[in-house]
């Protein structure tokens, strides 16, 4: 009966020794953990915890993760050195084979965002250890594209050993694999043989928990130790609390009230309101900036234009480009001076995320005559309104959203603004950005920036959207279990993510 | 009796499918779009058209119909472009925890109410009579997603005792699972208990004034012959049309429990389905819940029969 007991005791220390540093993550939800066919940001955490890219970025450079070397051999050739002895999850060892299978699966490139690849023609083995990338057109941007979480590389498998990787993976990075209950939750464990620094987290469990207060409620009974997406409402609280905190992972992006520049529906009789740089001036000075960003949990630095601080190019003298604020007199003013100083009305659009702070831009925009109607449609039902060539903008007068550059480069928010590439909610369309950014990327880095530079001052002088807050995600975590949130910022491109091999715990 | 089954199963797979057809029309002209709701705009020149081209949603409706049932004819349940993964993956684990969430919130009722009920039947005007009258009110005033969230503050929060959301499975850890069920079941049991608990009152009260009741007083026979196997028997047949009526609401109910305590069921999967614009999942969760609604409904018929023989099924 004794040794029972003992065995019993031991059984229990080993198994609360494997989970004792165990990190239990509030996400809202997952579609499947395959790279290159997920769009879903919560996907994308799991992926990075379990894969590695060739190359990483951390607070704005480059550092070699799988790849230990990149150099250009032309403006169409990549050679790039691979990381020797690394092994993957199953034991086998890594090597350019892979690196090729990765890309090679990635065409035709239609799934997820895989399409940030088109780029890349083909990929040459030289070695084990040593590949070139070949490019249809030069890109001095791809080093960077290789350090998106979509190029996590993949294992090559043989026909025996194939998986689904939608719905299970095998990967070089710091945590592996070990089950997924649909629904239920998706668990990971340590790597101990990872190349790089061993995490200190033992494993981690990935709860989907789509309703903000269920998340907020189990953070709040230390089920959970992290939760993605807290409420503005929230986030005051848990900050002033002595045992939670809340982290603003920022974003490449603004979020912005977008002018529509292509009269319809919405404004008729009123010929394009927003054509008149005066009443675009009068908005982005009506509008109170101070109250937007609290009401989204007033975490967020404010900007006043498309590029945000964090992008390359960004203005190194801010002084060269205009600052407005709230300020209600000078609004009246240029509304005085408009084509419709009497006013008038028109439609503004958001996506239901985003109601609250439409709310309150319908109400500024009363004090200076504007009638806002708003119109709240998910993004599976705005995206039409703007990209449908019959349709095109002709719904809505103004559009209350969030963009941010899949790149630390700003081209992607750019063209979102500028350009006539895509779908864009402000229809405002300039063929010479069009040829600018055709050609951006074949420039070498430092010849970019003033060209990002000029078109963000550019964007900010003639008003084409006003611009609110830097686009953030907020996590709320416990400061009972977790010790540094802080410094573990890391870029994951187009992604406000933190890597959980970084945290460390109490 | 069988030829009187195979009759009404029938009719309940044809009223299924009138409702999917009308649900797969209106989710047509809704607006929004599944592949723009999965880019979110992040998208490169031709990919929608390709992606809508492999999802078959660029073909005309009768088309995408006419695929759809066949693949379902074939045991093939569809696509689910939000997952990107076939639904029969995702759709059986949501299943399976959903049937353990409404049968212990049933079972939980039944056992709960019917006692409750005889006892306030029997007792009438007494102190336990008024309780379960106050058990039976703040049970129908209190919607779920008010009643789970109180739970939830003075069991997890507060008293920190019992898990806030998720569901673990009965085979991984028994204690672990019992732990997560008790509130989301409780919840939705306490807003059938009162349903329960009415009817067999008003059944049990209308039985006891009966001629054969009075009859088995002057026998002699002990109360508990008299209440549970004279009475009892007969005031069931109302209660189950009671239940079979509210395992709509039960469903439809679950939805909101799901969301509240995050229990990974169909309700839960629902509300992503919708908000995703998911149309190949979405008809098959309606498709689910008609056939589930309306085979209680023919369960609840062939009960009454076995239970009061009187009642022909024909």
């Amino acid at each position: 009966m004794k040794k029972l007991t003992l065995v019993l005791i031991y059984c229990g220390i080993i198994v609360n020794g494997l989970y004792a540093n165990n990190l239990n993550i509030g996400v809202q939800s997952f579609q499947n953990i395959d790279p290159i066919v997920t769009t879903g940001t919560d996907d994308y955490h799991v992926i990075s915890s379990i894969y590695d890219t060739l190359i990483i970025l951390e607070n704005g450079a480059l550092l070699p993760q799988l790849a230990t070397n990149w150099e250009w051999l032309s403006e169409k050739e990549l050679r790039v050195q691979l990381r020797k002895g690394v092994k993957w999850h199953n034991g086998k060892l890594f090597s350019a084979e892979d690196v090729k299978y990765t890309f090679d699966r990635m065409k035709p490139y239609k799934t997820g965002y895989s399409w940030f690849y088109k780029a890349i023609e083909n990929t040459t083995i030289i070695n084990n250890h040593e590949i070139v990338f070949r490019l249809n057109n030069p890109d001095s941007q791809l080093p960077w594209s290789l350090a998106s979480v979509v190029a996590s590389i993949v294992p090559k498998l043989s026909e025996s050993d194939q998986i689904d990787f939608k719905n299970n993976a095998i990967g070089t990075g710091p945590f592996k694999f070990i089950e997924w209950n649909i629904g239920e939750k998706l668990i990971l464990s340590k790597n101990s043989d990872y190349w790089g620094k061993v995490s200190e987290i033992d494993s981690v469990t990935f709860k989907p928990v789509a309703d903000q207060n269920a998340r907020l409620l189990s953070l709040r009974s230390g089920e959970l130790d992290i939760i993605r997406q807290v409420s503005p409402d929230s986030i005051p609280q848990l900050r002033k609390s002595s045992d939670f905190d809340v982290y603003p992972a920022l974003r490449h992006g603004s979020m912005q009230l977008a002018f529509n520049f292509n009269g319809g529906k919405w404004n008729k009789p009123v010929e394009d309101p927003f054509k008149d740089i005066m009443i675009r001036k009068a908005i982005s000075f009506a509008l109170n900036y101070a109250e937007l960003i609290a009401v989204s949990g007033g975490l967020s630095p404010r900007v006043y234009g498309p590029l945000t601080p964090t992008l390359k190019g960004y203005p190194k003298d801010e002084r060269t480009v205009e600052r407005y604020d709230y300020n209600l007199e000078l609004a009246k003013g240029f509304m005085s001076l408009s084509s419709l100083p009497n006013g008038f009305s028109t439609v503004l659009m958001s996506p239901p995320e985003y109601e609250r702070e439409a709310v309150l831009v319908k109400e500024h925009l009363k004090e200076i005559s504007i009638n806002v109607e708003l119109k709240v449609l998910d993004w599976g039902a705005i995206i039409p309104l703007a990209r449908d060539p019959k349709v095109r903008g002709t719904e809505f007068g103004m559009f209350y959203y969030g963009r941010s550059s899949l790149t630390p480069f700003p081209p992607g928010v750019l063209q979102k603004n500028l350009s006539t590439y895509g779908w864009k909610p402000n229809m405002f369309f300039d063929v010479g950005f069009d040829r600018l950014f055709g050609d951006v990327k074949t420039l070498p880095i430092e010849e970019q920036m003033p060209i990002y530079a000029a078109a963000h001052t550019y964007a900010v002088d003639r008003r084409i959207s006003a611009w609110i807050y830097q686009w953030s995600t907020s996590y709320g975590y416990s400061k009972n279990k977790i010790d540094n949130f802080e410094s573990n910022e890391v870029w994951a491109l187009f992604l406000d993510m933190f890597r959980i091999n970084y945290i460390k715990l109490k | 009796m069988i030829r009187y089954i195979l009759i009404r199963v029938t009719g309940c797979i044809i009223t299924s499918f009138v409702v999917v057809t009308i649900v797969f029309l209106i989710m047509q002209y809704l607006p929004g779009d599944p592949v723009h709701y999965l880019l979110r705009g992040y998208e490169s020149e031709g990919q929608v058209e390709a992606l809508r081209k492999e999802f078959n949603l660029d073909k005309p409706l009768y088309n995408q119909y006419y695929i759809w049932i066949k693949g379902l004819l074939n045991g093939n349940l569809g696509f689910s472009i939000f997952y990107q993964k076939e639904i029969s993956s995702i759709f059986i684990p949501r299943f399976i925890a959903t049937i353990e969430l409404i049968s212990l919130s049933l079972f939980l009722s039944i056992i709960l109410g019917i006692p409750l009920g005889i006892i306030s039947a029997v007792r009438v005007g007494s102190f336990e009579d008024g309780l379960t009258g106050i058990i039976s009110l703040i049970g129908v005033s209190t919607p779920v997603f008010v009643f789970g969230v109180i739970l939830q503050i003075i069991f997890c929060i507060y008293l920190n005792i019992l898990p806030t959301i998720g569901r673990v499975s009965i085979f991984e850890n028994i204690f672990d699972s019992i732990k997560h069920l008790i509130l989301p079941v409780f919840s939705i049991s306490l807003g059938l208990l009162p349903y329960v608990i009415r009817n067999v009152r008003s059944e049990m009260l209308e039985v006891l004034k009966n001629d054969y009741i009075r009859t088995g007083w002057a026998k002699g026979l002990s109360p508990f012959k008299i209440y549970y196997k004279h009475a009892l028997r007969n005031s069931l047949v109302g209660t189950i049309a009671v239940l079979g009526i509210n395992f709509g609401m039960l469903l439809g109910g679950s939805v909101v429990t799901e969301l509240v305590f995050q229990w990974p069921g169909l309700g839960t999967l629902f509300i992503q389905a919708l908000m995703s614009h998911d149309y190949q999942l979405i008809q098959v969760l309606v498709l689910v819940y008609a056939l589930m609604f309306t085979l209680v409904n023919l369960i609840v018929d062939v009960i009454y029969s076995i239970i009061d023989p009187r009642i022909a099924l024909e």
